[in-house]
């Protein structure tokens, strides 16, 4: 067995997939009636997601559901005080807070069959959004925010939660007490090289472009095992490797007018983008099946200090480990009634400096329940509320002065140093002190709330 | 019911109050503005100049055109002076006067021109320029009489250079040198907010000619002759050839009284006792506001050959 694994796991080496309403939910809507504590008594295809190992013990079944997240986490910005803007500040796009209702939908289908031998099953899971496949958008969390949308966005939801799930798995019963598994999950990506010529530099909006693209697939690995020690208890521990969507784009630009002069074309402008990054994370859960009653709880840490931001850099985070606990009762032999609570500490440090990362404590209650008809329907629903935790930052003052800002800045800094003060055109007063365009200063408050409903349908053959 | 009420009472909670900062509004006060605005002159400005000696502000604005990238553009160089100016006695003519300008450079702005970049000239490149001495003819102190001076030569950057010499084109030329002692060979100008610095040396030479328009204000035009050579620039693109020449338009001057004397308004505004570059970059703001000396807007008819 351990040739096959140790096959699969280098096949899967150059690791990258985006993170997605799974991840904040659970996959399905038994899952999300339970908080998402469900990696050891998980019993269909979600257990692909949840712990491939699972998969022994999932009943044969297809399914669909419908998944909608309703996002109205907030970020408020503190007004600024007069005296720091920078020249010409606010020129383009006004600072603006963070504060819209954001709707997702996604189609969830999945399936799961054995494969020649009873104890060797495979499962299948997609989660396809109905805005579209390979939904990228990336933004700033510094200063530089104010050229484009000039607001902050919050980093683990939002756009988060319009990204695809592609994932399938494979697990085998190795005796009476241990289930294996291991998935994949896949999506698309792509590498851009756009040779630009732009005949007149006074005027960018003529371009002659070709394009060269290259479709590829990122894949990340998760690894499942489950173990019934006893009668009525599960173990199970897993692990999902960290996502990411890699958007790199390579432009090599030619400026007309100015052959035979010194400039060193074609310039190149590379643009990486890295989207929607998921740590590394561990999981370890248990369950309790008593006659009527399922207990659940499970624990996740995830390496959250590997985060990247939307332009590749480190973004300082620190690890955590979140707690879930659910609960199922089955009153009748086809109704199910469920709860879950969880408690989800943020990575995020506080962000006094330069940049704005956004994420709050969440604590998290879910309700679900599940109807069984005739004997090969099932019918899900899930609901999970995620109450953000408000909290207040404060941009701190820099022992020594503002900095001038630079790539490995990390106080707030200034974009117009002093030494340049003698700008003409610019009163003097316009430009000393700390001048900053950053849409974080002075602070910001953020909170708010993230709604989660699923309902699936499930057909046994 | 309760379902109901607890899933709004938890929403509820969950509404984010906005905060407020702990930074104070900042109130940083202009250089030299210390003592507040100009002091008006005590009676009106007399019509006739008939006492120049003193101090003055030179505005200077030179119309050229920058051909680079394949365009070619009107660019407007700004300059400002204080001009300390010495009576020193009759001329030849009836009425006329012979005058001695002491110049100080301090301040120069340049317009956008292409792809809308503007060119900074950091102040403090007028700490290390030295004053020039010129001499001048006032024809008369009535309005319209003349006024000429002689050839204000100005370099960039450059130890010894001839009035018709070619510039030197690379830093190691043992003509140039680091006239602002920033560690860059020429002077460093700024091109765009902070799209490279340029290292350039350069060469003006100016004659001003001009007429009486009151007992405090002399205005006219001049001929410039400008050569300038980008030597190194932090990006490979701002080193891109460029060429500046005369523009089809005047170039214009004005020349204006700020010692208080006869009416002028007074620039002294820290009492020193001296109108130092501070206290012309006030007043550069001042008589653009109040029409005196305000700066064109370029013209795209200027360079159209």
């Amino acid at each position: 067995m351990q040739k096959p694994l140790l096959a699969l796991a280098v096949f899967a080496a150059p690791l990258a997939a985006r993170a997605n309403a799974f991840d904040l939910f659970g996959a399905g809507a038994r899952a999300q009636g339970m908080a998402g504590a469900v990696g050891a008594a998980v019993d269909d295809y979600t257990a692909v997601w949840h712990n491939p190992a699972a998969l022994t013990g999932a009943e044969q079944s297809v399914g669909i559901g419908l998944v909608a997240a309703f996002d109205r986490s907030s970020v408020l910005l503190f007004p600024r005080p007069s005296g720091y803007d920078p020249p010409g500040y606010g020129g383009r796009t006004p600072r603006a807070d963070t504060d819209e209702l954001r709707t997702t939908t996604a189609l969830l289908a999945g399936i799961s069959f054995p494969l020649f031998l009873e104890d060797l099953r495979v499962g299948a899971l997609l989660l396809a959004p109905f805005g579209g496949f390979g939904h990228v958008s990336s933004h700033f969390d510094d200063e530089r925010e104010q050229h484009f949308g000039n607001r902050i966005e919050h980093d683990m939801l939002g756009e988060r939660l319009k990204s695809e799930v592609i994932a399938g798995a494979l697990a085998y019963r190795i005796g009476s007490w241990l289930s294996l598994g291991i998935g994949l999950t896949i999506l698309p990506s792509n590498r851009t090289d756009a040779y630009v010529y732009t005949p007149n530099p006074t005027d960018p909006s003529q371009v002659d472009a070709n394009l060269d693209v290259e479709q590829t697939w990122v894949k990340a690995l998760t690894v499942g095992l489950l173990v019934e020690p006893i009668d009525r208890l599960r173990l199970s521990a897993g692990f999902h490797d960290e996502d990411a969507f890699d958007l790199r784009v390579r432009s090599h630009v030619t400026l007309g007018g100015t052959e035979g002069g010194e400039a060193d074309e074609p310039y190149v402008q590379n643009i990486d983008t890295v989207v929607h990054y998921s740590p590394p994370r561990f999981r370890l859960g248990a369950a309790l099946l008593l006659d009527a009653v399922t207990l659940t709880a499970e624990g996740t840490y995830r390496a959250w200090s590997r985060m990247r931001d939307h332009h590749g850099a480190e973004a300082g985070f620190d690890d955590t480990v979140d707690v879930a606990a659910g609960f199922e009762y089955a009153p009748t032999a086809t109704t199910f009634l469920r709860a879950g609570a969880a408690w989800h500490p943020s990575p995020v440090p506080p962000q006094t400096g330069r940049t704005n990362y956004v994420d709050n404590d969440r604590f998290v209650v879910a309700l679900g329940a599940g109807r069984r008809i005739g004997e090969r329907w099932m019918v899900d629903f899930g609901v999970q509320i995620h109450a953000l935790v408000q909290t207040d930052t404060y941009k701190r003052r820099p022992a020594g002065g503002f900095p001038a800002c630079a790539p490995d800045v990390g106080a707030i800094c200034d974009e117009v140093p002093d030494r340049d003060v003698d700008r003409p055109g610019v009163p003097a007063s316009a430009t000393k002190g700390l001048q900053t365009g950053n849409p974080g200063f002075p602070g910001f408050s953020s909170g708010g709330y993230v709604v989660g409903t699923s309902l699936d349908l499930r057909y046994v053959f | 019911m309760r379902r109901l009420l607890l899933t709004t009472a938890l929403l509820a909670a969950c509404s984010v109050e906005r905060g407020t900062g702990r930074f104070d509004d900042q109130h940083v006060t202009d250089a030299g503005a210390d003592g507040g605005g100009p002091v008006a002159g005590d009676a009106a400005p007399p019509e006739d100049l008939s006492s120049p000696a003193g101090t003055w502000m030179l505005f200077l604005e030179n119309s050229t055109c920058l051909r680079a990238l394949g365009q070619n553009k009107e660019q407007i160089i700004w300059t400002w002076y204080t001009v300390d100016i010495e009576d020193l006695g009759p001329g030849g003519g009836d009425g006329e006067r012979r005058l001695k300008q002491n110049l100080r450079f301090c301040t120069q702005e340049v317009s956008a021109a292409i792809a809308n970049l503007k060119t900074y000239v950091p102040d403090r490149i007028a700490e290390f320029l030295p004053p020039a001495k010129l001499e001048a003819i006032l024809a008369g102190p009535t309005p319209g009489d003349r006024f000429f001076s002689t050839e204000l030569f100005e370099t960039f950057g450059l130890r010894t250079i001839g009035l018709d010499e070619p510039l030197p084109t690379t830093a190691s030329d043992e003509r140039v040198f680091d006239q602002d002692e920033d560690g860059h060979p020429g002077v460093t100008l700024v091109l765009g907010t902070d799209l490279c610095e340029i290292y350039i040396v350069q060469r003006t030479r100016t004659r001003l000619s001009g007429e009486v328009v009151d007992g405090i204000r002399v205005e006219g035009t001049f001929s410039a002759d400008l050569d300038k050579v980008v030597l190194e620039a932090t990006q490979s693109l701002c080193a891109t050839a460029n060429e500046v020449t005369p523009s089809l338009l005047a170039n214009r001057f004005v020349l204006v009284r700020i010692d208080g004397r006869n009416g002028a308004y007074d620039f002294d505004l820290n009492d020193d006792g001296d109108i130092g570059c501070d206290e012309i970059r006030d007043a550069r703001l001042f008589f653009a506001e109040a029409g005196t000396a305000t700066p064109r807007d370029p013209d795209p008819a200027a360079c159209e050959q």
